[in-house]
């Protein structure tokens, strides 16, 4: 909670000093990352990433402003000895900059994640990763896309009604014990931004989006995420885990009016696997 | 037109302010030369044509918002009863409205009643202020409001971050007074229009207006002509209403005056026919030669695309693409305009949608 928390005080106190800068901001803005990276990691030394080592894909135009897709790559495997603890990812321009915290385990196997953004205005991208031994490594992206954070949510605000945190889960390929295996999370869930402004109410449409998602193999942490309205419509993830065995994919997201949502899959070694479930009840 | 070339753009905006302070010598020329000439939109070349009896068509340019198209972007119409005059879209701007409704008054003398929007987008609607002063019922799918409401401060921001201040003044976005839920018959006087909403398919507010008299079918951005279809709704929805659509274009066999939302019209006849030919010669396309029917034509040829989008999207998803890859791999149509700017987008509507078909 108390977290959270912090994230909100973050978060305005960015939207302020966004305001602030907004009569100088331009792509590219050092002083939104200076604020955001004092945010997040006070002073702590942060290394320019090779891409052998930490990789940010983004389109350089996006075809869609409130769908833009996003992968990190990293380059080393999970292992106890070295692994990514945190990856941040970061839109400097976005009215709440955190898109999202990944937490990954040696469990995870491979700390690649994808997921699809909302870009506001024309931003730097960034991907920072921490590794277990406290170190900080970051690459980062330049975007052209302009108003996908307040480009109101669904094309489709009725069918998103019906269907809100209906999951998919899918796992790609055989399980393989010991071996990464991909796994794809779907959410449907409109993530409103609450940025599109109601005339009628002279008030801002409520924010209603997922906030948190933990995944868990055979009852072992693989991922966790925290995540934020610059996550797209229909949260969409995709992330490794390493089975040791037969198991169950089990996923619980949360999101800001505390509606819980669940699904998870029986896995057996070596066979290909996909599930759609609906949503357990939410509390 | 869509959202994303008109959406909230804070960037944009305060660039364009910020740019403002050094090009005001400029722009204070530009501004001052438009004032002077406020009415001069007859001698501008706002052309309307006849395509029915009483019922007029204005075709906007294909093409993006921009200050030498002043916003002029989507085909508009009138339709003049015994009792009163109908406008159907009302352009991209305040200035295009105000140029449509001195093209209705060199024709009639009569009131306006409606002014029907055939779906939220800008370049349909942002005239509407030009009407306030006709008093006219703003008629609109019921779903329209809601849509309008959430978008409407991105619309007008970008709109004037495009076409600049001046051309940009005076455009606000009007909400409808008389929604439309299924459909409705309008009386002009001697004639009807039935306005009839559709479920989502180009946005989640699609209206279109058939006149009683001549059949003409005004489709909105249900159909595409040249500009390449954008899909800011559904693309199942918009494949499965087209049949239904299209058979509106046929009266007992024979076809009706079709006027859609971009492109020419079924009343450039002659002209058209030959074009289509160069569009048909893909294998799967109309087969215009043996209809010799342009309306059937526009439908196939628009199906077509959308079925292809649709295809693709689901051979991609079966063979566990990612949106980023099908995207990239997908290639540019051909027979289109604009399709650089359009078809990625419309790849990553499709996958966002049909990524949830079991």
């Amino acid at each position: 909670m108390s977290q959270q928390f912090n994230r909100l005080v973050v978060r305005a106190t960015l939207a302020l000093s966004g305001l602030i800068l907004a009569a100088s901001a331009h792509a590219g803005d050092p002083e939104m990352w200076s604020r955001i990276r004092a945010s997040l990691f006070q002073d702590r030394p942060i290394v320019e990433a090779s891409g052998d080592f930490l990789r940010l894909d983004a389109p350089t135009r996006a075809e869609d402003a409130a769908v833009v897709p996003i992968s990190i790559h990293t380059g080393i495997p999970q292992s106890a000895g070295q692994y990514v603890q945190n990856t941040w990812l970061i839109i400097d321009q976005n009215p709440s900059p955190i898109a999202a915290k990944f937490v990954f385990t040696p469990s995870s196997g491979q700390a690649d994640i994808e997921t699809r953004v909302r870009v506001n205005e024309y931003t730097l991208i960034r991907a920072v990763a921490e590794l277990n031994d406290g170190s900080l490594h970051m690459v980062s992206k330049f975007v052209k896309a302009s108003g996908g954070c307040s480009a109101p949510a669904g094309k489709d605000p009725a069918e998103a009604l019906a269907s809100l945190g209906k999951m998919k889960v899918r796992v790609e390929g055989d399980v393989i014990p010991g071996k990464p295996s991909l796994a794809q999370l779907m959410i449907s869930h409109p993530n409103d931004s609450g940025l599109a402004f109601d005339q009628m109410s002279r008030n801002y449409t409520p924010a209603h989006y997922v906030r948190e998602i933990s995944v868990t193999y055979a009852g072992k942490k693989v991922m966790t995420a925290e995540v934020d309205i610059s996550i797209s419509e229909n949260p969409n993830f995709r992330f490794y885990f390493v089975p040791e065995g037969a198991g169950v994919l089990a996923v619980e997201a949360i999101d800001s009016s505390d509606l819980k949502f669940n699904t998870a899959v029986k896995l057996d070694t070596g066979k290909n696997v996909a599930a759609s479930v609906k949503p357990a009840a939410g509390s | 037109m869509n959202s994303k070339t008109l959406g909230l753009d804070p960037a944009n905006k305060l660039t364009i302010d910020g740019l403002s302070a050094t090009c005001l010598s400029l722009a204070c020329l530009l501004v001052c030369f438009f004032f002077v000439l406020p009415a001069a939109h007859a001698e501008s070349g706002f052309e309307v044509h006849e395509i029915a009896a009483g019922v007029w068509v204005h075709t906007g340019e294909i093409g993006d918002f921009a200050p030498e198209n002043k916003g002029d972007l989507a085909n508009l119409g009138f339709v003049i009863g015994a009792r009163c005059v109908a406008v159907i879209d009302t352009g991209g701007s305040r200035w295009v409205g105000e140029a449509l409704l001195g093209a209705i008054r060199s024709k009639t003398k009569l009131p306006i009643c409606y002014v029907i929007a055939t779906h939220m987008h800008p370049d349909h609607l942002l005239g509407h202020a030009a009407f306030l002063d006709e008093h006219p019922q703003f008629v609109a799918a019921a779903s329209q409001a809601r849509a309008l409401i959430i978008r409407r401060e991105g619309y007008l921001s970008r709109q004037k971050a495009i076409l600049g201040e001046n051309l940009a003044q005076g455009t606000e976005v009007v909400l409808p007074n008389h929604p439309i839920i299924g459909t409705e018959q309008l009386d002009l006087g001697g004639r009807m229009l039935t306005v009839k909403t559709w479920r989502t398919a180009h946005t989640d507010n699609d209206l279109t207006v058939q006149d009683s008299q001549t059949h003409t079918l005004f489709t909105g951005d249900l159909l595409f002509v040249d500009h390449l279809p954008v899909i800011d709704g559904s693309i199942k929805g918009w494949l499965a209403i087209l049949p239904e659509l299209g058979a509106l274009a046929h009266e007992e066999e024979k076809s009706v005056p079709v006027v859609p939302g971009h492109g020419p019209d079924t009343g450039r006849s002659d002209k058209e026919l030959q074009r289509l030919e160069v569009i048909t010669t893909k294998p799967t396309g109309p087969e215009i030669g043996q209809t010799k029917d342009i309306s059937s034509a526009y439908f196939a040829a628009e199906t077509d695309y959308l079925s292809s989008v649709a295809k693709e999207v689901r051979g991609a998803l079966k063979a566990q693409q990612t949106l980023q890859q099908t995207v990239s791999s997908s290639t540019l149509p051909a027979h289109w305009k604009l399709v650089e700017w359009y078809h990625r987008r419309n790849i990553t509507a499709a996958f966002a949608e049909l990524e949830w078909e079991d």
